[in-house]
């Protein structure tokens, strides 16, 4: 095996203080994380109670789930800092040259476990569901806004959906989730927008990767200064390139 | 899924099963790993409320694996039971720990996690279904 390859893929460590969640179910990501001090629960969301599903200790791996199916690349399960903790991040893409240096059979294997982890994953979630559905309440609105949400600030621009092309209303996107942004436009247009109306909005992340989300209109309500209005948006469509690109965004 | 024909070149000699036979028992000690060659395998795990089956492997799935990558643990955690007459091979345990050995430490600790992470797996899923039925 090639020197570099067997050294530590180790990107860097990272500390967490107790209670912080250190990866949200549902995210994007792919690196994988070694407990070196501390104690982590790994969760899951079903029916929403939240399960769990273990605590790890030091010299214990998460994360390895979305890394090995990459089909997905979406965190299975949420992990939360229970104490303080230290964690060793293992770099996805040097991971990935050493984890090409496995033996068939190992690979083989390696594939196998996953496939009956993600079998396992599904009935659990089937199990869950059905014993907690005499208790399930219709959805809180409020649960939204336990999405985290991320300062943005960026230029971009918007249009009504089925405006033609040519319309490039500008814009200012001020915050961002996985599910909604808010953003600051001319009190003038405003008049004419209905709680519900549907907008194509086009903006850049600050690393220039472009964002296409189609999303209706939820709140309306003063802006920062004269003459500018917040509109607060929920995503109805988000492409598979924009939502990796977000939820890169978000993680970092 | 058929057998992929590398694995072949990893067994040791095939073995016949009849219905209900158990080939590996929970709680018993042993490394050997298995390949299903034709039929299938029921995967059985004790709780405090009696037995449950949590899955069925296929041709071509392996078992009894996780103990391979356990070196100072070697007790079995489920039970595995051939479903109707089954064929199974058994694999060379001395290769495969060999091979594990020879990986990287961050490929033996994923593969660790794996099997550790399968362990949790079925117990959560096994006390789950057993509550359900109550």
């Amino acid at each position: 095996m090639p020197k570099n390859l067997t050294q530590a893929p180790a990107l860097k460590n990272l500390l967490y203080k107790k209670g912080d969640l250190i990866i949200k179910e549902g995210d994007f990501g792919i690196s994988i994380y070694k407990v070196l001090k501390g104690e982590v629960n790994i969760t899951k969301e079903i029916a929403n109670k939240e399960l769990l599903l273990a605590t790890l200790g030091p010299g214990e791996l998460f994360g390895e789930m979305a890394f090995l199916n990459r089909k997905s690349e979406v965190r299975t399960a949420s992990a939360r800092a229970m104490t303080e903790v230290e964690l060793e991040v293992w770099h996805p893409e040097l991971f990935a040259k050493e984890y090409n240096t496995l033996p068939p059979i190992m690979k083989h294997i390696t594939k196998l476990m996953i496939e009956r982890l993600i079998r396992l994953n599904n009935s659990l979630s089937q199990l869950s569901v059905k014993s907690t559905l005499p208790q399930e309440q219709p959805e809180d609105q409020s649960s939204k806004r336990r999405y985290f949400r991320k300062q943005l600030d960026r230029a971009g621009f918007y249009r009504a959906k089925g405006a033609p092309k040519e319309v490039e209303i500008p814009t200012r996107i001020l915050d961002i989730s996985m599910v909604g942004l808010s953003m600051e436009v001319s009190s003038s247009n405003v008049r004419r927008y209905q709680l519900g109306d549907s907008f194509e909005i086009y903006t850049a992340l600050p690393s220039g990767q472009e964002l296409k989300i189609t999303a209706k209109l939820v709140s309306i309500k003063p802006g920062s200064k004269q003459n500018r209005t917040n509109l607060g948006m929920e995503f109805i469509e988000i492409t598979g390139d924009t939502a990796k690109r977000l939820g890169f965004f978000m993680m970092s | 899924m058929t057998v992929e024909s590398f694995i072949y070149g990893y067994l040791v000699e095939e073995q016949d099963y009849a219905d209900g036979k158990v080939i590996i028992e929970e709680n018993s000690q042993g490394d050997w790993a298995y390949v299903v060659i034709e039929g299938k395998i029921k995967v059985k795990k004790n709780t405090p409320k009696g037995v449950v089956a949590i899955e069925s492997i296929k041709p071509g799935g392996l078992f009894g694996i996780s103990e391979l990558f356990t070196k100072t643990d070697k007790i079995r955690r489920l039970s595995f039971v051939a479903d109707g007459p089954t064929k199974v091979g058994l694999l060379d345990g001395n290769r495969l720990s060999m091979e594990y050995d020879n990986l990287s430490p961050h490929l033996q600790s994923l593969l660790r996690a794996l099997a550790k992470r399968l362990s949790t797996m079925s117990e959560k899923v096994s006390l789950m279904a057993v509550n359900k039925k109550g």
